[in-house]
């Protein structure tokens, strides 16, 4: 392995990449609906049963919860994909609302933060108190 | 006799191949790209190629080492590099399918299942951190045996450029007879699948024949599309963080062992264990599927 064959291969990652750019230009984040996320989530996980749930004003971000066992899903649209976090006790390390923006901070290395902005104070207050139980 | 690099000289091969693939998928639709996964993926591979250069002489200690206890010398001939091609396979199967089943390997494994999408760049998302694991272990019987070091590495390159092309949602099925005996783009997206049906299976390098011999063969089924990634899908395209989840999740779980049993289980025991049963393995996860399912359809 020389530099030569280092500074091709860059070269050729820069290439792929903006070939990938001008293909399928940048995936915009959208989950739906909350029956839609739902839907997904049960796709991963037998037996889920959506219940309430909320998402996001720009779609990037939704809150559901699980009527089997009582938890609650954080869903974040990642690229063109989800990613999906069980929101069991000891992951959510706080929780706060302001305004109508719910802010979290998880026990997670790829997913440290989540900020989701609601249609409401109220919304944002009610998914606040649903997320301190899970933070006690 | 001088051995060339099967790896190096395939490069140029890769570069084209995911051209082509990624074309393909833009005007056929067979296959999916997202540029920041490319992006991280391909970056995943040279840094890999870079820490393997940085880290071969780790490689080279323990073969040598090794060698010193062989039971044979092996000199080069077609029908040495043909046996030592299958039994470095073999080796492969061994090595990967405990790097599914053992959370030390995983810690460095996972990053290369840690794409949602499954495309050639994925296969090129390589780990870095391969030097902090045992991994080499795997392969002491192929120089126990007295295949020359150099025969190894040559061997063990063709097996890794045959596995580049496998890594395809554009090809569907070949005949029979070659799904039979090769592994493959349906078995090998079993392999990178999350659906619960497909956890832990179909972990060949080029034969599919080690899976269908040691009981983890899954064939992939039209009404269950593999949805691509990891259990906990990452939110990142970092490839620092890509690199480092699983140690640092590994080093979180040891740092709160109460005993050295637990801290041993963290080590060895599957991915997803925990002295309180609270997480999942993907044995839980398959038992509760197929409880499901069986619910659903009793008479499946």
């Amino acid at each position: 392995m020389n530099v030569l064959y280092l500074a091709g291969s860059l070269i050729g990652v820069a290439m792929i990449v903006g070939l990938n750019l001008v293909l399928f230009g940048r995936a915009k984040p959208a989950l739906g609906n909350v029956q839609d996320v739902g839907a997904r989530i049960a796709a991963d996980i037998p037996g889920f049963r959506a219940g309430p749930g909320i998402v996001g004003n720009d779609g990037a971000m939704a809150l559901v919860t699980d009527n089997a066992e009582c938890t609650i899903f954080l869903i974040k649209a990642f690229g063109d994909r989800l990613v999906t976090r069980k929101l069991s006790r000891g992951m959510v390390r706080s929780v706060s609302a302001d305004g109508s923006t719910l802010s979290l901070r998880l026990k997670d290395f790829t997913l440290q933060q989540a900020r989701i902005v609601l249609d409401s104070e109220a919304a944002a207050r009610d998914w606040e108190t649903r997320l301190k139980a899970l933070a006690a | 006799m001088h051995w060339p690099s099967p790896t190096e000289l395939a490069t140029p091969a890769f570069i084209v191949l995911v051209i082509i693939e990624m074309v393909a998928a833009r005007y056929l639709h067979r296959g999916e790209y997202e540029a920041r996964d490319t992006a991280t993926s391909l970056m995943m591979g040279f840094g890999s190629a870079i820490f393997g250069a940085l880290f071969a002489f780790v490689f080279i200690a323990f073969a040598g080492f090794v060698w010193k206890f062989r039971l044979a010398t092996i000199g080069w001939s077609w029908a040495a590099l043909v046996v030592c091609f299958v039994l470095d396979d073999l080796a492969y199967y061994c090595w990967h399918r405990a790097s599914h089943r053992v959370r030390w390997l995983w810690a460095d494994h996972v990053q290369h299942h840690s794409s949602q999408h499954y495309n050639l760049s994925t296969a090129l998302r390589q780990p870095w951190t391969g030097f902090l694991t045992p991994g080499l272990v795997f392969r002491a019987p192929l120089f126990l045996i007295g295949f020359p070091l150099p025969m190894i590495v040559f061997v063990h390159g063709v097996n890794l450029v045959y596995q580049f092309w496998i890594h395809t949602e554009a090809i569907d099925r070949f005949p029979r007879w070659v799904e039979a005996v090769m592994n493959t783009p349906s078995h090998h997206r079993v392999h990178h699948a999350v659906n619960a049906r497909y956890l832990d299976a179909n972990y060949a390098g080029v034969f599919i024949i080690w899976d269908r011999m040691f009981g983890s063969f899954v064939a992939e089924t039209k009404d269950d599309p593999p949805r691509y990634g990891i259990v906990g899908n990452l939110a990142s395209y970092n490839p620092l963080k890509v690199a480092l989840h699983g140690w640092v999740s590994l080093a979180s779980d040891l740092a709160r062992a109460r005993s050295p049993r637990e801290a041993a289980l963290y080590l060895f025991a599957p991915p997803g264990w925990s002295p309180d049963d609270s997480r999942d393995t993907s044995d839980k996860i398959k038992a509760r599927w197929a409880a499901f399912r069986t619910a659903q359809f009793p008479a499946e």
